[in-house]
């Protein structure tokens, strides 16, 4: 509850990205969550659209991020790898069950 | 295949327009998919790139500007708690640094205390509410007259008008008059401002007391009792602050009166340039000033109260009063359709207590001035700060880096910067506010300008400690922004580099720049002063007929009951003897006007048989010894005789007048044996000619003056011509008259010269403070331009090295150093002069006998920013040409 109430509702692409970001480890930055996306999930999520999710979730404090070495392939330059925070799977499994319980909810409606 | 860098485009978009910590990973990541494209065969040319790079830090970029919106409460509280931290690491540098911390807050704590310090003037002058007096805004002021003139108003109307108003909830009116005043039972008798006012006077003031009340209903009554209320300042100073006062007795011009009140600390009057300390019943003005006529409390023609003062009822305003004033005159016409005062004037309504609207305009406009002159001087500071704080942050371009380079955001590092100058402009407005302190004590006593009373300690009030803090906050902002945002912007890599020191691109101009401004100010404030200085120097250069040092006047009024016309004779006749037989002393004389004072007595009159040469002229009483003690000359004839004076007053008697008064009547013909016809019909047989002098206004040529012969009676100024010094004189003059009659206070004791720097009490104040701000500018520029040229030099030593090595002589080496200054002098006094001229408008009324164009100001104030200029090039110029190039250059 109060990760909701604190820092909004997790957004879809922001659950995309946690959930790529917890599959992926230590594997995790932006290229290769968009490829996860897109493979698991078959969604063509738009480029700048990962780094500004990334960007957010950074600064709610739902993943962490560190510079690996840079490699030739990269021209030289660092990648920027991600890891998901406590915080951060509170907030998936939050998510999660806010929508599984939205979903038992329904039937008691009629009962009034 | 061959590797192509991404496009510059691309990469100039990903490190300017994107967050730090995101810069290098997303080049990387551009680059490796790339490549991934390039394998699968999709375009991945620079188009591709540049489009990808631009769509990402445009995206970023708005990100981060509404992010605000997508985390409401976590950016806020992580700046608080970053400032907590900044105010920390702010104090700590500026302790780690005492040098630069304490030159920066003296030399802001210069420009905040000087603006705090008049500041703390015009508001003890101006803008405090009146002590003792409860919701003042409520307070209006009636006068009768017009726009520009003031006229007294009768008694009968103030009554017509207490009647006549509903908008009001009280009506008081009051007149001043001075007055001898005698504590019965201990000290000496002083000269008091007194107010005869209406019995409500306290009431509609809601005046809060020391001790005591004001006054009854019933002591308002012509037959009551005498009472009287005395002022913080009486009691104190002249009662010893007596706890018992309430019920004492005072004498005021010899009638017994008992204190039934003490106001408030600091009231003295209404009006802001009163200094009045006792407050009468005007029921008792018939006893205490017996010499008006006895129908001058009841004849509605004649004017009695200077200024009248209402409270407005709630809910009202004054425009509502001015309209029911209006219906109250147009009845008291209706009722008297001949009076032409009541057809010529009428009741002028305005908001506030001040009743002289010309008083009021006069300290304005002082007060503005230099106001203006110190906010250029803090502006000027702030220029030098700003010239620190340049120099410290060039000193820290490695750490400030380091910060961007770690990825503090540059508004982060701005703030940085920004605090650190906050923290020295609060510490300079404390050290301001002490400046103040002591000014205030300096100028205690002293009358700071023209028609006021010696100045009270002016204390500090929350108003003046607000505007402190308001002038940090600019200088704050004024200092710092500029450094703050150059500083923390720029190419990381060199000053990354540990040994790169140049005073490169933007910071080195902003210096530059600011530099040519100071020398503007300091100029525009120089041209001022000397202005100023130049018209002082006139005015002191002006002969008034008479060697104004060698002269003392004090006043006299034998106010005392049983002092008839015979016993005055005998007071004045003893006491010009004692004067004349003292040491020092070479003559003595009495004249009915006081010197320098603004109001005089005019006159009508023509030569006998030639009615219709009528012309005006000042008339005055004069004793025999007056013109003596002046050193005034006869063109013709001869002083008045002593039995002449003692003569009693008939239809004919003789007359003396001035050199001026002779020229318009007989041009140059000998003017002796004339006879003249004053208005008032008394033939008068001209015996002497007198030179003109000066003797109300300094700066007015002499007017035409009529002297006749005074017979020993009423108030008059006695005047001392001095052959030994005024100080030794003037005691001994006090213990002479006081053995005299002791009961009769002699007041407002000056030299003539004294009497001329009261009359030019504004002029003098401004020309000084000027003259110490210019100063005090042209140092601080100074002081700037040497910190520039010095930094320069140390940052140019390679280029003056080689210079040398090259065959420079050293001559020539300190030629570039010093050509340097003199170009940013050039330019500085260029704009200057122009914004001089535009600013010398202000001082334009205050100019005498110069032209705000003047050759000899505009020449020193320019030679002396030359010479201030060469001065604070030297030793950077000695210093370039003494590098030694072989060392530096190994």
């Amino acid at each position: 509850m109060s990760s909701f109430s604190d820092k909004g509702l997790l957004g879809e692409l922001e659950q995309l990205v946690l959930l790529a970001a917890v599959r992926l480890g230590d594997e995790a930055y932006a290229v290769s969550i968009r490829d996860e996306i897109h493979e698991r999930a078959g969604i063509d999520v738009v480029r700048s659209s990962v780094y500004v999710t990334l960007d957010r979730l950074d600064r709610k404090g739902y993943v962490t991020s560190w510079f690996a070495e840079p490699t030739r392939e990269r021209g030289g330059k660092a990648k920027r790898c991600f890891r998901v925070t406590a915080a951060g799977r509170r907030a998936l499994a939050a998510a999660e069950l806010a929508v599984a319980r939205m979903r038992e909810a329904r039937p008691a409606r009629t009962s009034r | 295949v061959t590797e192509r860098p991404l496009p510059r485009v691309a990469v100039w978009l990903l490190t300017r327009r994107v967050p730090p910590e995101w810069r290098e990973s997303i080049i990387g990541d551009l680059e490796e998919e790339r490549r991934r494209r390039r394998a699968l065969g999709s375009s991945a040319g620079p188009v591709w790139a540049t489009g990808a790079a631009w769509r990402i830090a445009h995206a970023l970029q708005r990100e981060r500007r509404t992010s605000a919106l997508h985390v409401p409460s976590q950016p806020l509280r992580f700046d608080m708690s970053g400032l907590t931290g900044d105010l920390r690491h702010a104090t700590r540098a500026l302790f780690r640094n005492p040098g630069y911390a304490v030159a920066a807050i003296a030399t802001l704590a210069l420009g905040i205390g000087a603006n705090t310090a008049v500041f703390n003037l015009a508001n003890w002058l101006l803008l405090r509410p009146l002590p003792g007096v409860a919701d003042s805004a409520r307070l209006i002021s009636i006068r009768f007259g017009s726009q520009d003139t003031t006229n007294n108003t009768s008694v009968p109307h103030v009554n017509a008008l207490s009647a006549g108003v509903p908008a009001l909830s009280g009506l008081t009116a009051y007149q001043r008059s001075q007055v001898n005043v005698t504590p019965v039972g201990s000290g000496s008798p002083r000269r008091l401002v007194a107010e005869f006012v209406t019995a409500n006077f306290f009431d509609v003031l809601r005046e809060s007391f020391t001790f005591g009340r004001g006054f009854t209903t019933e002591e308002g009554d012509p037959g009551a009792d005498g009472t009287a209320v005395i002022s913080h300042r009486f009691w104190q100073d002249d009662l010893g602050g007596d706890a018992g006062v309430i019920g004492r007795t005072i004498l005021v011009s010899g009638e017994r009166l008992t204190v039934v009140g003490v106001t408030a600390r600091g009231f003295h009057g209404v009006s802001r340039s009163s200094a009045t300390d006792v407050w009468l019943p005007v029921g008792q003005h018939r006893r205490i000033l017996p010499m008006y006529p006895a129908t001058l409390l009841s004849n509605p023609k004649a004017g009695f109260f200077h200024a009248l003062i209402g409270r407005l009822r709630d809910g009202a305003a004054w425009p509502a009063v001015a309209s029911q004033a209006d219906a109250v005159l147009a009845s008291l016409q209706a009722a008297d359709p001949k009076d032409a005062r009541l057809a010529r004037w009428r009741f002028v309504v305005g908001p506030g207590t001040e009743p002289d609207p010309f008083a009021r305009n006069r300290l304005t406009g002082s007060m503005s001035l230099l106001m203006g002159i110190v906010s250029l001087l803090l502006l000027l500071t702030c220029a030098n700060v700003t010239n620190l704080v340049l120099g410290r942050a060039s000193g820290r371009r490695t750490e400030i880096a380091t910060r961007l380079a770690l990825g503090a955001s540059r508004l982060r590092v701005a703030r940085l910067l920004l605090v650190e100058s906050a923290v020295l402009a609060l510490a300079a407005s404390g050290v301001a506010l002490g400046v103040t302190w002591l000014s205030a004590r300096l100028l205690q006593g002293t009358i700071v300008l023209q028609g006021l009373r010696p100045l009270d300690r002016a204390e500090m009030d929350w108003r003046v400690v607000g505007f402190a803090l308001l002038a940090s906050v600019f200088a704050a902002v004024a200092a710092g922004v500029g450094p703050a945002f150059s500083s923390s912007r720029g190419n990381l890599q060199p000053a990354l580099r540990d040994n790169d020191r140049s005073q490169t691109g933007s910071r080195g101009l902003l210096r530059r720049v600011l530099i040519v401004a100071q020398v503007g100010v300091s100029l525009a404030l120089l041209l001022g002063a000397l202005l100023l200085a130049r018209s002082m120097a006139m005015r002191n250069a002006i002969d008034p007929g008479f060697d104004p040092a060698r002269v003392l006047a004090f006043s006299v009024d034998p106010q005392l009951p049983g002092f008839d016309d015979a016993r005055q004779a005998v007071f004045y006749r003893e006491l010009l003897d004692r004067v004349r037989a003292l040491p020092g002393v070479r003559a003595a004389g009495v004249s009915s006007s006081q010197p320098f004072a603004p109001i005089g007595n005019e006159v009508e009159y023509w030569p006998e048989g030639r009615p219709a040469a009528k012309v005006d002229a000042e008339f005055n009483l004069a004793s025999a010894g007056f013109f003596g003690a002046l050193g005034l000359p006869f063109a013709e004839g001869r002083d008045f005789s002593e039995d002449e004076l003692l003569k009693p007053a008939e239809r004919e008697g003789p007359v003396i007048i001035n050199e001026s008064a002779a020229r318009q009547m007989f041009g140059h013909e000998p003017a002796t044996g004339r006879r003249i016809v004053l208005s008032s019909g008394r033939v008068r047989t001209i015996v002497g000619v007198v030179r003109d002098m000066r003797q109300r206004q300094l700066l007015k040529q002499p007017e035409p003056m009529l002297f006749v012969p005074w017979r020993y009676a009423l108030r008059v100024t006695v005047y001392v011509g001095l052959a030994a010094p005024p100080e030794a004189v003037a005691a001994e003059l006090r213990k002479a008259i006081a053995a005299v009659e002791p009961r009769l206070p002699i007041y407002d004791l000056t030299t003539l010269r004294g009497a001329i720097n009261r009359q030019l009490a504004d002029d003098i104040l401004i020309t000084r403070l000027s003259l110490v701000f210019a100063s005090l500018a042209t140092v601080l520029t100074a002081l700037g331009l040497y910190s520039v040229l010095a930094r320069a030099v140390a940052e140019r030593r390679r280029e003056f090295s080689i210079r040398t090595a090259l065959g420079a002589r050293p001559s020539q080496v300190a030629r570039v150093v010093t050509g340097d200054a003199l170009r940013l002098v050039a330019i500085g006094t260029v704009s200057g002069l122009g914004a001089a001229f535009w600013l010398s408008r202000f001082v334009q009324s205050r100019l005498f006998g110069v032209t705000s164009l003047d050759p000899l100001a505009i020449a020193g104030a320019v030679a002396l920013i030359v010479i201030v200029t060469i001065l604070s090039a030297i030793v950077p110029a000695r210093r370039a040409a003494r590098i030694d190039a072989a060392a530096e250059l190994r």
